[in-house]
């Protein structure tokens, strides 16, 4: 490895009770790519907030260029030469592209639209990143548009680091290829680039050095050459090995018709068609899996599924028969919904673990039928449940807030998939921000449940964990379903159908 | 990033919900010790004797038995639309139409006790129609926000100067006294005033009215199902909603009980303190109600104390007034001034609700 | 005749409304909700009344209200973003704070004697030429120097903050304000030189009420302008021009209500004092919805 550009070490971080790092030594070199692995809760993302300035250390030193360096915000760090493409992007959601961009050239006069338009275009074309029309607005944009947008803003000046947070977390298989060879074509002009991931197959395809932490430590670096896949999944999550256990046996046992969606079309504010005559059916102990990328209309299938009726919604949802017009009654029919945003929607971060675990109408039902809560039982109850889905920490008094992102997923579950008198469930993403342990023990719980004779219906983004999970696979693709020839295709055939790609 | 925000804001919520769980009786007590201090500061700005003013100001509020009773019967009110503002705001409803709801209550409280003859048991329905009349008032902007997404921050202040005006309206024409010389009421007739509590006091019924509904909406936000529901939907619509709650209906309840307990501070005024409706009838309860919720905390212990505390230094002052000749105005200047340092020293905080603010309506 | 002055006074009365109004609209788009307003426009009142009966001149006791409407609004910026005390919290604390202090010193300083004080006015400015415009000049073109400022900020601010890479940061902190921060751009100041510039129409709105309106000033004058002031903010949906349409409506109410009062119909009086309020809550209800609100309105810095 040539002379360091960015050598950090010793670095330690605490977040209240929680060490996040402690004595992390960490160094990149101009013109490679060093990859930052980990399981979640692993430490990877506050690493990468120390070294861009948006947190700082509690102890350890920093060097830049070889002098000591002490970043005292994120703009000092990008003043240096440090970009940042964010897992949650920085972008405002009601400003159009080119004022995102603006907003990152720090303009400050008067802006003349049509000037910064081509301006935006301009650029976009000398750093091979292709926006689309700049005056739209992000909230309008797709997902991966929307990563493409955080990336421009992130090379307005070509920075000499530039780090990445999961940034193929919502990427469809094509995407992520245009952007390892954007990526590679920005280390060839000697930029050096770190890339946080949990996914091996990047780490292959694209590192020059790696670094593996655990729970807050360091647990190995070097180069990528001296690491092959099984040693770096030994590294992340331990001694622990994946079982996989493909799915596929349930087609026998699949019964009558629980939920079923008829000609759902929903179009928003600004004209775009989301959702297009949508129809499906999963039946009793069936897993269907909706694979698709984020932004072709999951959340608002899902949202429609779960009941909600968004102004100019058409089409029915019903549910053992019977038509649901609001969450209250999908609920009260049966049904568990875990939603893809748990933040947003799954979760109130300001109360306790306890009473998050009875924000469900059949439970807070159930565990006050006269109205009365008897809190101590449930405590004593939600303790059990926060045991059972390994929530750490598992105080039942803890806010919801306290928890990592991983640790609020496990909460949502432990709520939704351990309910009683469960018919279906429809469930977005449910492995996001888990580590591959976890991940085996929700899809587990899933096949359980159907088993059982729920209907499940699973959102899920991952080919892996649509091969894991499903007994059926349909695609979505720009909001209408794509129905392949074969109920379970191959893997390849599946990514061509996300892709939009004609199989 | 985001788990280090996350981190941070558990911290403080950890240190708050830890501060809260020491005494919510601190906010108050740190509030009494400044509020004598700054007094001391403001009268001696304003050209008066501060060791005066400052005697006065206790005596005249707390020093004898007169003064105690005038202090307990200016709380009852605070602590009544303080309980109705706390109730609202851990709903997520920013119902900042207290005074106008106790203007209504009164009003139809006096509807009930003047121009209906004079009957045996008649003060409960008396009670009962500044209920409804309060809590009628509040739907109409619990209504505009569920159906017409209009906000309430905007509806109550507006509806406050449209119930100022008819109140100020109704004691001029329909509830006119008969004598028609001033703009004022009729006196209430004995059966529809407040029972005496203790007897041969001024203290009245109201109060322990007051004191009840302290607990009991304790008791319904932090023991029921109702409770844990209105606080979900008030700190995440999003999520009580998908959760399958009828965060419509709770929204309606939440704004119109607190409606109501603004409405029953207005018939406590009329039938236990000054017998008739006057235009002048709330000197801005309904206002300060909304300060005595945030110094309280929005906990109903705190909220308790807040309104004591308010109501001390608004009757001390008024002593002060007559004996140290300072404006009895600053009151209200010791109050803000009060509330400004608590809110800095304790950060409290109601910003989970004010972040989710945006939209939260529907059924 | 009677129509135009009617609208001449319509305007007049919607200035102090549409200066505060201004003021908290540029506050709130950095995601600031400083609900002090009313405490800030009572303050500048007061510091006008104060300077310009000292000094016989009304200009400076305009200036005076500038000065002090910065003042409150540093006490709000500084115990908000610098303190970390509540938004709502500290803006009510600085209502009750201005309500107690103006009316102590004004009878402390002023209203020793019982006379009513009487203060200078604003000169009205006719502009020359169109002054003399039928119709129009009466109304627009012959009002004092303020009026003339107030009207002028409208246009200014919507440039400010639809067209210039100021006005975007601003948006920016208001809507997003990590992605702002994580671009090196201050939250805390942006958030705290826009309060100050809010503190200055606030006051200078408050120094309207005394020094044009009535020239003289009581205890309380701006009698709910400040919160009507924050309606009018939401019912703009937080645009100048919105903010515009809201204070002349207001303002127009309240004209209608002397005309109408002094035509001695039959009707109480009362009916036309509530008449601006309730023409503002029927638009409301009509226009409905306030989906353009900062996202990050009220939230401490993140």
């Amino acid at each position: 490895m040539s002379a360091p550009l960015l050598e950090a070490t010793g670095l330690r971080k605490r977040f209240g009770p929680v060490t996040a790092l402690e004595g992390v030594d960490f160094a990149c070199a101009a013109g490679e790519v060093h990859a930052l692995l980990g399981e979640n809760g692993a430490g990877k993302s506050t690493l990468a907030s120390l070294i861009t300035g948006l947190v700082r250390p509690d102890g350890g030193e920093m060097r830049w260029r070889g002098e000591s360096a002490v970043w005292r915000s994120a703009g000092q760090a990008r003043g240096e030469g440090i970009s940042m493409v964010h897992q949650h992007f920085m972008l405002v959601p009601t400003l159009s592209i080119a004022e995102n961009v603006a907003l990152a050239r720090r303009d400050l006069g008067l802006l003349d639209r049509e000037r910064l338009h081509a301006e935006v275009r301009t650029l976009a074309a000398e750093r091979r990143v292709d926006i689309g029309d700049p005056s739209r607005r992000i909230e309008d944009l797709a997902v991966g548009e929307q990563q493409r947008v955080e990336i421009l803003k992130a090379l307005v000046v070509p920075p000499a680091l530039l780090v990445l947070d999961e940034p193929t977390a919502v990427l469809v298989p094509s995407e992520v290829r245009d952007l390892f060879s954007l990526l590679r074509s920005l280390v060839d002009g000697g930029t050096a680039i770190v890339i946080v991931t949990h996914k091996l197959a990047e780490v292959e395809a694209l590192a020059d050095r790696v670094t593996v932490l655990r729970r807050g430590r360091l647990v190995g670096t070097g180069p990528a050459s001296d690491f092959d896949a099984s040693a770096l999944a030994r590294l992340m999550v331990g001694e622990r090995t994946r079982t996989s256990v493909a799915g596929g046996d349930a087609a026998a046992r699949a019964g009558a018709v629980v939920l079923e969606a008829r000609g759902l079309s929903w179009t928003d504010r600004s004209g775009g068609r989301r959702l297009d005559d949508v129809s499906l059916a999963v039946r009793e102990g069936e897993i269907l899996v909706v694979a698709g990328v984020e932004g072709n209309g999951q959340s608002e299938l899902a949202a429609a599924l779960a009941g909600e009726r968004a102004e100019g919604l058409e089409g029915e949802v019903k549910l053992c028969g019977r038509s649901i017009a609001s969450p209250a009654e999908a609920r009260a029919a049966g049904l568990a919904v875990v939603p893809a945003d748990r933040r947003r929607d799954g979760l109130v971060s300001e109360l306790a673990l306890w009473e998050n675990l009875l924000l469900a109408r059949d439970r807070i039902e159930s565990a006050a039928p006269r109205g009365w809560l008897r809190p101590s039982e449930q405590r004593a109850s939600a303790r059990a449940s926060l045991e059972e889905f390994h929530v750490r920490p598992a105080d039942p008094d803890l806010p919801a807030a306290a928890l990592s992102g991983g640790n609020q997923q496990r909460l949502v579950l432990a709520r939704e998939l351990s309910r009683e008198g469960l018919r279906a469930v429809v469930a977005a993403t449910p492995t996001r921000g888990l580590d591959l342990v976890a991940t085996e023990g929700v899809h587990d719980r899933i096949r359980g449940l159907a088993r059982g004779g729920a209907a499940v219906l699973v959102f899920s983004t991952d080919l892996d964990e649509v091969e894991a999970l499903a007994d059926r696979i349909l695609v979505l693709f720009r909001g209408r379903i794509v129905v392949p020839e074969a109920a379970r295709p191959e893997r390849a055939v599946v990514g061509r159908l996300m892709a939009g790609v004609a199989a | 990033m985001s788990t280090a925000g996350d981190a941070t804001r558990a911290e403080i919520r950890n240190g708050a919900s830890f501060a809260s769980r020491l005494g919510f009786a601190a906010p108050a007590l740190v509030a009494g010790g400044l509020a004598i201090g700054l007094t001391a500061l403001f009268a001696a700005a304003a050209g008066a004797d501060p060791a005066r003013a400052i005697g006065s100001l206790l005596s005249g509020s707390v020093g004898s038995g007169a003064s105690l009773a005038t202090t307990l019967l200016r709380a009852g009110p605070l602590l009544l639309t303080g309980i109705g503002v706390m109730l609202a705001f851990r709903s997520g409803v920013f119902n900042v139409g207290a005074e106008g709801q106790l203007l209504i209550g009164a009003l139809a409280a006096t509807a009930v006790g003047t121009r209906l003859g004079a009957w045996p048991g008649q003060v409960v329905l008396v009670l009962l129609a500044g209920a409804v009349g309060g809590a009628l008032w509040a739907a109409i902007a619990a209504w505009l926000r569920a159906r017409r997404q209009v906000n309430e921050v905007i509806t109550t202040i507006l509806l406050n100067f449209v119930a100022l005006y008819l109140v100020s309206w109704a004691v001029a024409g329909p509830l006119q006294e008969s004598g028609r010389t001033y703009p004022q009421s009729d006196p209430f007739p004995d059966p529809a005033m407040l029972w005496r509590v203790p007897p041969g006091t001024r203290l009245h019924f109201g109060l322990v009215l007051a004191l009840l509904a302290a607990i009991g909406a304790g008791v319904l936000l932090s023991r029921t199902a109702t409770g844990l529901r209105l606080r979900a939907a008030g700190l995440n619509p999003a999520a009580a909603r998908l959760a399958g709650f009828p965060v419509g209906r709770d929204l309606l309840l939440a704004f119109t009980l607190s409606g109501a307990l603004a409405g029953v501070a207005g018939a406590i005024e009329v039938a236990g303190v000054t017998g008739r409706l006057y235009e002048r009838i709330s000197t801005g309860t309904g206002y300060t109600a909304i300060a005595v919720a945030l110094l309280g905390g929005l906990r109903s212990g705190g909220v308790l104390l807040a309104a004591l505390f308010f109501a001390a230094l608004a009757t001390g002052a008024s002593a002060m007034e007559r004996s140290a000749g300072v404006s009895a105005v600053l009151a209200l200047a010791v109050q803000g001034a009060t509330i400004l340092i608590v809110a800095i020293t304790n950060r409290m905080s109601w910003t989970g609700l004010a972040a989710s603010s945006g939209d939260r309506d529907g059924t | 005749m009677v129509l135009e002055s009617f609208l001449a006074a319509g305007l007049l009365l919607a200035t102090p409304i549409l200066l505060a109004a201004l003021g908290e609209l540029l506050v709130e788009r950095t995601g600031v909700l400083n609900i002090g307003v009313e405490g800030t426009m009572l303050a500048g009142a007061f510091a006008a009344a104060l300077a310009a009966s000292a000094s016989g001149d009304a200009g400076l006791g305009a200036l005076a209200a500038v000065g002090m409407g910065v003042a409150v609004a540093a006490l709000f910026a500084g115990a908000t973003l610098f303190l970390g005390a509540d938004q709502i919290i500290a803006g009510a604390a600085i209502n009750l704070l201005a309500l107690g202090a103006t009316g102590t010193l004004y009878r402390a300083l002023l209203g020793g004697t019982g006379a009513p004080l009487l203060l200078p006015s604003l000169p009205p400015l006719p502009v020359p030429l169109l002054a003399d415009l039928p119709f129009v000049g009466r109304i627009f073109f012959s009002q004092n120097a303020v009026v003339y400022l107030a009207i002028v900020v409208v246009p200014i601010l919507a440039a400010l903050l639809s067209r210039t890479g100021l006005g975007l940061r601003l948006r920016a902190i208001g809507d997003h304000p990590a992605a702002a921060s994580s671009l090196g751009y201050s939250v805390r100041a942006h958030r705290f030189w826009a309060t100050l510039v809010g503190g200055a129409l606030g006051g200078l709105g408050g120094a309207t009420l005394t020094l044009a309106a009535t020239n003289t000033f009581v205890e309380g004058i701006t009698a709910g302008r400040g919160f009507v002031a924050l309606a009018v903010v939401v019912f703009g949906r937080w645009s100048p021009w919105g903010a515009l349409a809201g204070a002349l409506l207001f303002g127009l109410a309240s004209a209608l209500q002397f005309q109408l009062q002094a035509a001695a119909l039959s009707i109480p009086y009362q009916a036309f004092l509530m008449l601006p309020y309730v023409l503002t809550l029927l638009v409301l209800v009509v226009s409905r919805g306030s989906a353009s609100a900062p996202r990050a309105l009220g939230t401490r810095e993140s």
